[in-house]
């Protein structure tokens, strides 16, 4: 009793709140605060969810129109940030002090990148994850790519004669590049439509969609965000098909400018006490490629469009279960899971074992041949026999 | 030994003066807290534990250098340049043991002076509930700097002393000079301690809940420890973005070039948002609580 007066006493003394006559009210009319501020916080969260998800109104553009845009777009300086998001059906590994990023590990996951571009022949590509970072440079002729959690620095050197828009290995695919290889698939065996607008990295864009024709395929439809002003794919999205929801696989810019990068972006020079070494062109170094052993031939397509299958020679999988060598890199460990998830087939074309995820299956023959496609596996079967 | 002994101790004017009085009260509440709060020896002792850490780290990589890519980040760093001593001691303690002494701190805040019986007192002087709690959330967040700070001097003398000091190399390859250096350790200093400032408002809320401290420290760090099991499982990665702990060690884009501010402020609003949460929650908490001892 003597210590509700105290306490009460020393409220009036300070003027501020619990009232003495009524104290059951006030005790929840407190609460009132924090549920505000949730509701404010709830509200802050989506609404700026709903207003960006707003299709904009823009005026009509025909599919060929943005075709021409997208080509047209490819010397827009630019600046942004790229989350790559893969929902492959792989086994997604925690990724715990992961320091290195490898390419292998684009196949599960989110994953982050900068980018910059200044429009005529410097770029640079960093993929990102929390204390690491991978960089992909190129300042005119100069290539290097940077490995901070390996603290190595590779280089290489383009002919003087290389074109502009010369493809160097790329350690992450951004936008351009994701809209550039779905537009190359443009042909007869495609059904390209626009479907509406959409809101990317708070720019107004149109969607470009295509749709494989062909019934065995896997992808559903490619959706491309192609930004209204510049012309520059925002966003790149692959649906499975069948599959409602969300994309297999997504490219977007979360942030992105056309301003032009200062120059300083694409300077680079190795840091004192980096391993140098040279990077060979156009496959990445054996030093830096995952656990897979590079095929000895060059790959064999059947068949074309998107129920085209590739099919590799001399290809091992690294033994499952060898934590000493590959289960540091996320890479390596994610191939050694995808070795566990496959079965084993048998059939006209031999033995071997199959996986397949939403968009790409695989199947590995025990002697060596690998056929990947976006198709069932039924289909890597046909082209295997 | 409470806040409330010292006030007492100096209340001289009478309660006739209020509002002139209460800059001043202000600054001698904070002042005692701090006091309390920074001679508390079992907080000293968790301070003398987390700058044990950077003397190991730099004994052992003095001992027998790294190879690259080894161990936590930049550890193998650390034997061209004594200054990264200071982030790899902050990336290791980061995940526990900077949340663990916050929690101390910050679950001991309400619940400790409730359960040796001054909180009363405290209020008798005459302090509002109000002023009570941003005087103890005041105090947890200066222990978190002075917890993080306290790792950064050490790592950063112990890296004078046993390695070379020069330019730095950042994550992004770019040498920069190591005075350059020393601002960006400045300013992951400042990003830790916000990134800590969250989770003291979640300690000082479970610290209004109970009287019985020690339950509020575990329950402080258990939330911490379960944010970060979560922040880890792949499948739940639509959350990962809402969890406190998620950006904690977002403190490496200060470590690029150029920097990544959007990753920084992505941190600094999480952090702010669960602020804004959790302290009028306490406060609603505290108000409604019935102060019996």
């Amino acid at each position: 009793m003597s210590g509700r007066r105290l306490s009460g006493s020393s409220q009036d003394g300070r003027g501020t709140v619990v009232a003495m006559s009524s104290p059951a009210l006030s005790r929840r009319v407190v609460w009132l605060v924090p549920a505000a501020v949730v509701l404010v916080v709830l509200v802050s969260i989506t609404i700026p969810r709903v207003v960006a998800s707003a299709a904009p109104s823009l005026p009509h553009r025909s599919a060929a129109q943005l075709l021409v845009d997208v080509a047209h777009s490819g010397h827009t300086p630019l600046a942004g940030t790229v989350v790559e998001t893969a929902r492959l059906g792989l086994p997604a590994l925690p990724e715990v002090g992961d320091t290195s990023i490898s390419p292998t590990s684009l196949l599960a996951g989110s994953h982050t990148a900068r980018v910059w571009y200044d429009g005529r022949n410097s770029s640079r590509i960093a993929l990102v994850s929390n204390l690491a970072e991978t960089d992909l440079l190129r300042n005119g002729r100069d290539v290097w790519l940077w490995t901070s959690g390996k603290n190595t620095a590779q280089h290489a050197r383009l002919p003087a004669s290389a074109p502009q828009g010369v493809e160097t290995p790329s350690p992450t695919l951004t936008p351009q590049d994701a809209a550039r290889r779905a537009l190359a698939a443009v042909d007869p065996s495609t059904r390209v439509t626009v479907d509406g607008t959409a809101k990317v990295a708070g720019r107004s864009a149109y969607e470009l969609v295509l749709q494989p024709r062909d019934h065995r395929s896997l992808v559903g439809d490619v959706r491309i965000a192609v930004d209204s002003a510049t012309g520059v794919p925002l966003r790149v999205q692959v649906h499975a098909r069948g599959a409602t929801g969300r994309p297999a696989f997504e490219t977007t810019f979360t942030s992105v400018s056309f301003s032009r990068p200062s120059a300083d972006v694409f300077r680079f020079s190795p840091p004192p006490g980096a391993k140098v070494s040279t990077l060979g062109l156009p496959t990445s170094s054996k030093g830096s490629g995952p656990a897979v052993d590079h095929p000895d031939t060059k790959p064999v397509v059947h068949g074309s469009g998107w129920a085209a299958v590739v099919e590799l020679s001399g290809v091992s999988l690294p033994q499952s279960g060898g934590p000493a060598d590959g289960g540091r890199e996320s890479g390596g460990n994610l191939l050694s899971s995808m070795g566990q998830a496959m079965t084993p087939v048998h059939g006209a074309f031999g033995t071997g074992q199959e996986l397949r995820t939403t968009l790409v299956s695989f199947l590995l023959l025990d002697d060596g041949r690998l056929f990947v496609g976006a198709v069932p596996p039924a289909v890597l079967e046909q082209a295997a026999s | 030994m409470s806040t409330s002994d010292a006030l007492i101790g100096g209340r001289s004017a009478g309660p006739d003066a209020p509002a002139v009085r209460r800059h001043g009260l202000d600054l001698r509440l904070f002042r005692s807290e701090l006091r309390l709060v920074l001679r508390r020896r079992r907080n000293l002792a968790l301070i003398a534990v987390l700058c044990c850490f950077p003397v190991l780290i730099g004994v052992a990589v003095r001992a027998s250098a790294p190879a690259n890519g080894d161990g936590p980040p930049f550890l193998s760093q650390v034997t061209s340049n004594g200054l990264f001593l200071v982030f790899t001691a902050l990336t290791v303690l980061l995940p526990f043991f900077l949340p663990l002494a916050v929690s101390v701190a910050s679950g001991e805040a309400v619940a400790g002076e409730a359960n040796i019986g001054t909180l009363r007192s405290l209020l008798v002087v005459p302090v509002s509930r109000t002023r009570l709690l941003g005087v103890k959330y005041a105090g947890s967040v200066v222990f978190s700097f002075v917890c993080a700070a306290s790792v950064a001097v050490v790592g950063l003398v112990v890296g004078l002393l046993l390695f070379p000091h020069g330019d730095v190399t950042l994550l992004s390859g770019t040498t920069i000079s190591y005075a350059d250096a020393l601002w960006r350790a400045l300013l992951v200093l400042g990003y830790v301690t916000a990134m800590l400032a969250g989770l003291c408002a979640i300690g000082l809320f479970v610290s209004t809940l109970t009287e019985v401290p020690i339950g509020a420290m575990a329950a402080t760090a258990v939330l911490a420890i379960v944010s970060e099991i979560a922040d880890s499982i792949p499948q739940i990665n639509a959350v990962h973005p809402y969890l406190f702990s998620h950006p904690w060690m977002s403190f490496g884009e200060l470590l690029r070039s150029p920097i990544g501010w959007h990753g920084l402020q992505t941190g600094l609003l999480t952090q702010l948002v669960y602020v804004a949460i959790f302290l009028p929650a306490a406060w609603a908490r505290l108000q409604s609580k019935d102060i019996t001892s």
